[in-house]
């Protein structure tokens, strides 16, 4: 946000007459900018003391960009202050921030904590695994270390002790069971206590009191906020809406970089189970960080605050997903290293062999422990200001393959998904708090005590809708695969002219399905390929070969195919090739008109030639299956398919 | 078969009711290291290990999928079993909830998960015998019921991640159950995919492989 930071320059300026000496341009860029070296002692601590004017000033903006610059916050002191603001806790409140007092306590004293003893309300039905999960909690604590050495002389480099964590777990149960009491429509999932460890370790006051306490009544807020508005969708009955989240990790990488997507495809099952003709874009592996907004997989508290102070700076749970994305952008090339494929970043084509990636070192090195693990202060902000740059450059409901990604899981299946309201990223942050307050149970509005869990029970029937939706498209992908094994059983059976009613059939069918059109093309030219070119015997056991060119080239398939119809060979074939070839951008842009028109005539003469022509054919579509223009593969009409198959009219 | 090792690869899956120490199994197994308080698994870990038969010449490797244990999560675990080769349902001997658990698990496996995948039923926490609840008995009254009423035979041990006693044994009798030559060739086909899968693939690829051997 160039504009945004110099007219914060101009207000530091103003603020601040004592700066102009100190040249606050440069000085605001390394707040903001490409300069990706960790703050200096001397910066940060103008850093510390610019955002405290901000906040006495409450210049909102100012803490806003500062939040998602270099080192974030700087210490939780601050955090403590500015994270109510950023969750939209306090709004237009007259009384003035004084950090010399204990402010978070004044202001929210207007909340009224007290009216609510949560002892009173039935327990939540999560308690026991909530009870389990605390036992084990705060094992980031063990880790104080490596924060220890990370955060110098700041406000939580204080020492845990034993009874300190002991302390803290019991806090860490009651804040849980605060919240989720209060909102027994929201469901615990195991993770949701790590986020609650880090509001809690942020509200831990330890400033100028000699017994260092918990803001309680601070954490409860922030945890509060963050679960309603933030956190919803993880709570519903049903998982899956999370991992609906997730897909959106890949979705952005189609549109980001076609090589790296292309690699994570390698991970996804029903990718290679399908023989890479189906992708459902599930990304389990980030489950666990996006669930926990980092925090059950970076140790570093100091690298998870800033990556905290960044995320809630955009006030939508989108973030962590562009910083996942920008995280695996980051380490990129080692990945590419570490799976012995760097040859792939360094070519310019646009067709990638992926064949021999090693799956489980490739689930590893996409998974949070290996992308986090030699994580450094410098990397961090390189990461962030580059996820700062892909929310910008690729909004969520723009990106060009939409229509099967977020459009379809969340605009038409999940209607209700924070992500399209109290977590929308493209929605100002005090519109998104004023529109829906009423979620939120307090004194002001008792009149809607329901309204949470209406919303929830209509998030849980959606789900219920999607669920239908895919186990419906999974079935479509089924059957069309086993009439199409069907209907070539009888090609290879029956005599030629009768197996063309067969195959004509199950291309109409294709044309029915209308939003899986793609999937079914895509999985019926793999079966009509691999009946065609399977060999009887020994290649069949040998689970499915990936190798396209070997099996091409492989001499029993000429016997095969000269007994079947020429031109379905051709058509299966090349759905499948150019398919197979353009597997980075699945099926999009396939210049079939082209094609089957030169390919029609190829087939003519080659009906007579047969034989050592196929050989050409080969060559001739391996060169011209990469071109990458021409029609949208939705877009083809079944008109086109049927030319090829039955030849020019 | 040459006089050589043999090399072969197996999917593994753990599952069983939040707590009962199925991560500590693995951290024993993979890592010999104990934590005494192992933070929860959230949706599934990864982790792989190799073990030697001398006896048999054949060095194995485990590809090891350890789930969560809430509930919640369940819902992905046919992902992790549906094309694994072996599955530990993991009860604490001091609950008796979650050895109810753990049955449920078998009941589930041996419905949903693959024909021949090697089940092992496993009580961790032999170190606080003195709190036990599930007796050891009836757990092997139970393993003879089942073993009596179907072909398949369970594999059932007592085991301390803490002290990391019986641990190692049960990987070692789960390896020596596994079929090691008839999965051999399997290998390399299996190689790229990994523990998650989706719905009817192993159908729908068992059918497509029937179906074109007939051309």
């Amino acid at each position: 946000m160039p504009a945004t930071a110099s007219s914060n320059s101009t207000l530091l300026n103003q603020l601040h007459p004592d700066w102009v000496d100190m040249d606050i341009e440069n000085l605001g860029k390394s707040f903001y900018n490409s300069e990706y070296l960790p703050l200096s002692n001397t910066i940060k601590s103008l850093k510390a003391k610019t955002l405290q004017e901000a906040l006495l000033n409450q210049q909102e903006d100012i803490l806003i960009e500062y939040l998602q610059s270099t080192e974030g916050l700087i210490n939780n002191r601050i955090r403590s202050k500015v994270w109510p603001i950023l969750l939209g806790l306090k709004q237009n409140q007259d009384d003035s921030v004084d950090l010399d007092s204990n402010v978070a306590e004044d202001y929210i004293a207007s909340f009224l904590l007290e009216d609510l003893d949560f002892n009173d309300l039935p327990p939540h039905r999560d308690e026991d695994q909530i009870k389990l999960d605390i036992q084990r909690s705060f094992t980031i604590l063990s880790h104080a270390q490596s924060f220890l050495q990370q955060s110098q002389a700041e406000s939580y480099t204080t020492m845990y002790s034993n009874s300190d964590i002991e302390e803290l777990r019991k806090k860490l149960m009651s804040l849980i069971i605060k919240v989720l009491r209060k909102y027994p429509s929201l469901h615990y999932y195991q993770g949701y206590h790590d986020i609650a460890s880090i509001i809690l370790l942020v509200c831990y006051d330890n400033g100028q009191q000699s017994q260092p306490k918990v803001n309680e009544e601070l954490a409860f807020l922030l945890l509060e906020k963050l679960s309603v508005f933030h956190l919803r969708d993880f709570m519903i009955t049903d998982i899956n809406l999370s991992v609906d989240h997730l897909k959106l990790i890949p979705t952005l990488l189609e549109c980001i970089d076609s090589k790296l997507f292309g690699l994570l495809m390698q991970a996804s099952n029903i990718y290679i189970a399908t023989d890479g003709l189906y992708y459902d874009y599930t990304f389990y592996q980030a489950l666990s960080s996006i669930l926990t907004f980092f925090s059950h997989d970076i140790n570093n508290l100091h690298h998870l605050l800033v990556i905290w102070d960044f995320s809630l700076a955009q006030n939508s749970v989108l973030a962590n997903i562009y910083i996942y994305v920008s995280f695996l952008l980051h380490y990129k090339e080692k990945i590419f290293e570490e799976l012995n494929i760097s040859h792939i970043l360094a070519s310019d084509e646009d067709c990638f062999d992926f064949s021999n990636v090693d799956a489980d070192l490739l689930h590893t090195l996409i998974s949070p422990a290996s992308l986090f693990s030699d994580l450094t202060d410098a990397d961090l902000i390189k990461i962030l200001n580059k996820t700062k740059e892909l929310i910008k450059d690729y909004p969520i409901n723009e990106l060009e393959n939409t229509s099967r990604t977020f459009k379809l899981w969340f605009n038409d299946l999940n209607k209700h998904s924070v992500l399209l309201n109290t977590s929308d990223i493209n929605t100002d942050r005090i519109a998104k708090n004023e529109k829906y307050d009423s979620l939120l149970k307090n004194a002001t509005h008792q009149e809607f005590p329901e309204d949470l869990s209406a919303l929830i029970k209509s998030q849980d029937e959606e789900m219920v809708l999607q669920t239908k939706y895919d186990a419906s498209v999974q079935q479509r992908i089924f059957e069309q695969q086993e009439s199409l094994a069907t209907s070539m059983s009888s090609v290879c059976d029956d005599d030629l002219n009768s197996s063309y009613p067969l195959l004509s059939s199950s291309l109409s069918s294709l044309s029915s399905a209308s939003s899986s059109i793609n999937t079914k093309i895509v999985t019926t030219s793999s079966l009509l390929f691999k009946k065609l070119f399977s060999v009887p015997s020994h290649e069949s056991d040998e689970n499915k070969s990936h190798d396209v060119t070997k099996r091409n080239r492989n001499l029993s398939l000429f016997s095969n195919i000269t007994k079947i119809s020429f031109t379905i060979g051709l058509i299966g074939f090349l759905l499948h090739f150019l398919l197979v070839r353009n597997h980075p951008r699945v099926l999009r842009l396939i210049p079939l008109n082209e094609i089957t028109n030169e390919l029609s005539s190829k087939s003519m003469n080659m009906a007579a030639g047969v034989g050592n022509n196929l050989g050409k054919l080969f060559n001739y579509i391996a060169t011209y299956g990469v071109v990458n223009r021409g029609l949208h593969m939705g877009q083809l009409g079944l008109g086109n398919i049927r030319e090829g198959v039955y030849g020019p009219p | 078969m040459t006089e050589q090792n043999r090399f072969a690869q197996f999917k593994l899956v753990l599952l069983g009711e939040s707590a009962v120490g199925k991560s500590s199994i693995v951290h024993r197994f993979v890592k010999n290291t104990f934590d005494d308080l192992r933070e929860s698994t959230i949706g599934a870990a990864f982790l792989t290990q190799s073990i030697n038969l001398p006896d048999l010449k054949t060095t194995i490797k485990f590809e090891i999928w350890d789930t969560a244990g809430q509930e919640r999560y369940k819902s992905l675990a046919p992902m992790y079993y549906r094309n694994a080769n072996a599955a530990l349902c993991v009860y604490d001997i001091t609950s008796l909830s979650s050895f109810n658990k753990a049955q449920d698990w078998i009941k589930e496996l041996k419905k949903q998960a693959p024909e021949g995948i090697v089940i092992a039923l496993v009580g961790n926490k032999t170190d606080l015998t003195e709190n036990r609840q599930v007796d050891n008995d009836e757990v092997l009254q139970y393993i003879n019921d089942l073993n009596n009423d179907s072909n398949s035979k369970i594999i059932h041990s007592e085991c301390s991640a803490k002290l990391g006693e019986g641990v190692l044994d049960i990987f070692d009798q789960i390896a020596r159950s596994l079929p090691i030559d008839d999965i051999n060739k399997k290998v390399n086909g299996n190689k790229r995919i990994s523990g998650v899968d989706l719905g009817r693939n192993i159908k729908q690829n068992q059918n497509l492989q029937q179906n074109n051997s007939c051309c």
